[in-house]
């Protein structure tokens, strides 16, 4: 029966035709980014070969003013967001959702409703809604008397970056929500039936049963979470309208500016390479340390 | 329907979408047959329709010149905003530029010029072309001593004002720096933002400090320094700042000058929030149109002469900076160079009709009956001007730009002082050359 | 399948409030679509500032004919369609295959090629965007449907992989092995036994596959250069212009757009569902 496992022909054809592409269009381009941090070059005339000085003005001189090293802090703060806020509300919702309550199909679709608009509505809205002038916000905080607490979102350096991250929070929850229903769905009915035979609360069969049966799941939630807040670009990108500033910039913004904007191919290939580096360095992290006991045991074994 | 039926479909579906992609792929390679000549342009004005005057312009010359050439076949292709400026440059990379494409000169020019991606103009402009434009239009397309674009509109910025809102604070248009500084108090305290301004667009900001230093230090000390054969911590730079400074403290942007955006800005001043907005002649559309609240009520003026300054108020902000440039590939150069210089011209002249400024190209008297009242208005303002210099952030290549709004930024916002700010921009920009 | 029976008055007091917030959440998660809307309604004027939210002064519907017109909408939208779909099926198909070969064959390389399809997740697509021109330059394909669909198939195979992996470690291995006792070879196993059970992430990433290739500008932008194969989200972008922008035009276009993969959702989800119970059936 192994053989069949083994098959190394079925392997090839199950394998190679996406490994090639992948290799070809996908990784072979950021070999190339690899290659052009270690030039000066604008991107159309003639580059010229600087080594690691790249490096050393992204990370440490920093001569242009570019901050990038804080846009990374900015972006650490995001996937703590996302893990401790936006993960737990999306399986909350996709707990109630699977469990057979009254809307389940409508409530599904509404909550999905921001991840299928496009970036460009959403923070063109939430830029209105922060408006110092004429925003939503403040004109609630007004009616409600607590005109005293309204602000220049945006623009004040200490609610900056809170009222940036908190849309990009929001906007995700329904993707995570999905995967966590399609997988909590997967789960055979017959043990849902046992747990509540034997008298088990709807919250005890949540962490007894649902829980560590969708774990893998999870993790692959947690990493998106991650990893995407590091890389993440879209909204942010809107809702700045391209401009850096360093209490909002995170480093694809960052990086997008310095390649399209300032025309610095080689640092802006640099803080890619960076983040393709600090990505994986997470990724390695959570795979670690989010093991299903499935696989450790087999690790043992 | 069974799975694999469901598979086969879908299969089939796939299979007919690239098909049709090789078939599209394969009719784009090859050359249109017959007779007519082909030329591939591109621009930023993707929307027909549009009611911005630059694009009004644009359109109007394509189907003049498509009517005048009646054997050469314009493939025109427009990308709207930012992503035109992502667009160009990659395929500028890539040596896939088309033949005649819509960019900036100065700095924002450099890497096409400096990569050899655009033809020089000298031998085919020698046919008498040079002697029909406006002296001075072509300096920013001028790189070494070859010209590489024709000149367009000159556009400028003025400072528009809202006499209504004027007269009902008791104040007059202000012709004098103190007149101005009188009214911005006189306004704030009646509760109207004294002058919109959209910082957080950053060139808005740029705009007024632009404009400060060419009050302070004239325009020739202006340009030397975008230029950079000449410093940018001079002290009247240094003044230039301060007043701006000044500005700020005064209340005269309001309060939420750096989290309000370029529209917002221009929103505040159309519906009457805002009594003052600095700004190019873009908006001269919006201001007059229909539903325009401050129509008819808005005057343009002159930003005054600033006490101790070396500029005058007939120095100007503004320029000549948007062209079309020729690829440097092409084979075919002499028959396009007439549609080339014929289109320029024509959207030159339109785009003086429109009210998007004045032509670069000397020219009759046209009917200016229909035309915008703002864009007469600034006309003749300008036809005073002593001399020109223009946006920072296109004579300025994209990396100095950069680190021009970086440091601007930080000044606006109160984090440095104008000595600080003004040694900024000469470390980052006039010392690198 | 419901956990909430409905025995005691202590669970229906929980379904009352629990009914409550997921309704509150609802009108939170629609807002954007109906500001949306509401702001296709609105001129220029309004949107800016002096309307923001609340209901348009005058229902424009010239915005809507203004974004029919400027554009060729119909067009750019089958264009999106197609990609997207093509994307959706050509990345479904190898994700799939890859995916199982690494969870649940046994080979030497697995584990290195699923770390180095995992790279991908980590690549930052706006640093490729100069690279794949040039390479699709080089293959002759700029201007074609392909330059569109390779480079998204490639975007979409990392995540795809990964969430069919996750969902492989939770499957059990009963069902190939019955399989295979029952003198199926490996190719058999994976059309008739595995891929039915994977259905619900077949078709959760299908989902998010479109969204990706839907809603993407930069490579949409850039890589096709003829008016006939835009997509919907360049022609609508085109709409901008540098210093004056017709909101209303784009906001009517971003409706309009909204819909196929809003469609496109509720569709699947339903899939999803369907799918769960009678994979679950056949177990």
């Amino acid at each position: 029966m192994t053989s069949v496992f083994c098959d190394r022909k079925a392997i090839a054809v199950f394998v190679l035709p996406a490994l090639i592409l992948f290799l070809v269009v996908g990784f072979l381009p950021i070999a190339q980014s690899a290659y052009f941090s270690l030039l000066e070059w604008d991107g159309i005339g003639t580059a010229k070969f600087v080594g690691l000085s790249n490096y050393v003005d992204v990370f440490i001189t920093d001569f242009f003013g570019i901050k990038f090293d804080h846009s990374i802090v900015n972006s650490v703060v995001l996937a703590i967001l996302c893990v401790f806020l936006q993960l737990p509300a999306a399986l909350a919702l996709a707990l109630v959702l699977a469990s057979g309550i009254k809307g389940e199909r409508a409530y599904r679709t509404i909550f999905f409703i921001p991840v299928v608009i496009s970036s460009a509505s959403i923070g063109v809205m939430f830029l209105k809604i922060y408006n110092p002038d004429f925003g939503v916000l403040n004109e609630l905080l007004e009616s409600a008397g607590l005109g005293v607490w309204k602000n220049d979102w945006f623009a004040n350096e200490r609610t900056a970056l809170m009222s940036a991250l908190l849309p990009v929070v929001w906007q995700y929850i329904g993707y995570h929500m999905l995967l966590m229903y399609a997988a909590i769905k997967g789960i055979p009915g017959e043990l849902f039936e046992a747990a509540t035979m034997d008298g088990a609360s709807p919250i005890r069969t949540a962490f007894s049963i649902t829980l560590p049966l969708i774990r893998p799941i999870l993790r692959v939630c947690v990493t998106f979470a991650v990893i995407g807040s590091l890389k993440f670009f879209d909204l942010l990108f809107v809702m700045t309208g391209g401009s850096p500033s360093p209490a909002t910039d995170v480093p694809s913004t960052l990086m997008y500016n310095t390649i399209f904007t300032r025309r610095l191919y080689g640092h802006g290939s640099t803080m890619a390479v960076f983040l393709v580096a600090e990505c994986m360095v997470f990724y390695l992290v959570l795979q670690r340390t989010l093991k299903t006991r499935e696989e450790r045991g087999e690790e043992r074994r | 329907m069974n799975r694999t039926k469901r598979f086969g479909l879908i299969a089939c579906a796939v299979a007919v979408t690239f098909a049709a992609g090789a078939y599209a792929g394969g009719q784009g390679e090859s050359k249109a047959s017959g007779q007519k000549a082909k030329i591939t342009l591109w621009s930023q004005f993707a929307d027909p329709k549009s009611m911005d005057s630059g694009a009004i312009a644009f359109f109007k010359a394509l189907e003049n010149t498509r009517t005048r050439f009646p054997d050469v076949e314009i493939e025109h292709v427009g990308t709207g905003g930012e992503a035109y400026k992502q667009k160009i440059p990659v395929a500028g990379a890539a040596n896939e530029l088309p033949d005649m494409f819509f960019w900036w000169g100065g700095g924002t020019a450099e890497p096409f010029i400096k990569g050899n991606r655009v033809l020089a103009l000298n031998d085919l402009a020698s046919d008498g072309t040079l002697k029909r434009l406006v002296p001075g239009t072509t300096d920013n397309f001028v790189f070494g001593d070859k010209l590489y674009g024709l000149p367009i509109y000159i556009s400028t910025a003025q400072l528009y004002v809202n006499k209504e809102l004027f007269l009902n604070a008791g104040l007059k248009v202000p012709a004098t720096w103190d007149e101005l500084t009188t009214a911005i108090v006189a306004l704030k305290a009646k509760g109207i933002i004294p002058i919109a301004l959209g910082a957080k667009d950053r060139w808005p900001a740029m705009f007024w400090n632009a404009i400060l230093d060419i009050r302070m230090g004239g325009v020739s000390a202006m340009n030397a320094a975008l230029k950079k054969t000449g410093p940018f911590n001079t002290p009247e730079f240094v003044a230039a700042a301060k007043k701006f400074d000044e500005l700020i403290k005064l209340g005269a942007f309001g309060d939420n000058y750096m989290g309000t955006s370029y529209d917002d800005s221009v929103n505040l001043f159309l519906t009457g929030k805002a009594a003052m907005i600095y700004m190019g002649a873009w908006v001269n559309g919006q201001i007059e149109a229909d539903n325009s609240p401050v129509k008819g009520k808005v005057v343009p003026i002159n930003v005054p002469a600033v006490p101790g300054g070396k500029g005058s108020s007939n120095d100007w902000h503004g320029g000549c900076g948007e062209t079309f440039f020729m690829n440097a590939n092409l084979k075919n150069k002499e028959q396009v160079w007439p549609v080339y210089k014929y289109f320029v011209e024509t959207m030159a002249k339109e785009a003086f009709l429109a009210g998007s400024g004045s032509s670069a190209w000397l020219s009759e008297s046209s009917d200016v009956a229909k035309m915008n009242i703002l864009a007469l208005q600034i006309g003749l303002l300008s036809a005073k001007a002593t001399g020109f210099s223009y946006w920072w952030d296109q004579i300025l290549t994209g990396n100095d730009t950069e680190s021009m709004f970086g440091s601007l930024m930080q000044f606006i916002a109160g984090k440095s002082s104008p000595e600080q700010y003004a040694q900024e921009l000469q470390t980052k920009i006039s010392d690198r050359k | 399948m419901s956990v909430l029976k409905d025995r005691t008055g202590q669970y229906r007091y929980v379904a009352a409030v629990l009914q409550f917030l997921l309704a509150a959440f609802a009108a939170v998660q629609m807002f954007p679509l109906v500001w949306l809307v509401l702001s296709s309604f609105k001129n220029n004027l309004e949107i800016t500032g002096a309307n923001v939210i609340g209901f348009p002064r005058q229902w424009r519907w010239d915005n809507y004919r203004y974004v029919l017109d400027a554009t060729r909408l119909g067009s750019n939208l089958l264009n999106s369609l197609l990609y997207s779909i093509a994307t959706v099926v050509l990345s479904g198909i190898l994700a799939s295959m890859v995916s199982y070969a690494v969870t649940r064959m046994k080979w030497k390389g697995s584990g290195f090629v699923l770390a180095l399809f995992m790279t991908g997740l980590m690549i930052p697509v706006h640093a490729t965007l100069l690279p794949v021109f040039i390479m699709m330059k080089e293959a002759r394909l700029l201007n074609t449907p392909l330059a569109l669909v390779i480079p998204y198939t490639v975007n979409a195979l990392p995540s795809t992989i990964f969430i069919m992996a996750g969902f492989f470690a939770s499957l059990p291995r009963e069902m190939e092995e019955s399989g295979v006792i029952d003198g199926c070879n490996i190719y058999a196993v994976f059309w008739h036994i595995i891929l039915p059970l994977l259905k619900p992430a077949i078709v959760t990433t299908a989902v998010f596959t479109f969204l990706g290739a839907w809603n993407e500008l930069m490579f949409a932008n850039t890589l096709v250069n003829k008016e006939n194969l835009m997509t919907v989200t360049v022609a609508i972008n085109s709409l901008r212009g540098i210093h004056f922008t017709e909101y209303g035009a784009i906001f009517a276009g971003l409706a309009l757009a909204t819909f196929p993969p809003v469609l496109v959702y509720a569709l699947f989800s339903d899939q999803v569902q369907k799918s769960m119970i009678a994979g679950a059936i056949k177990g």
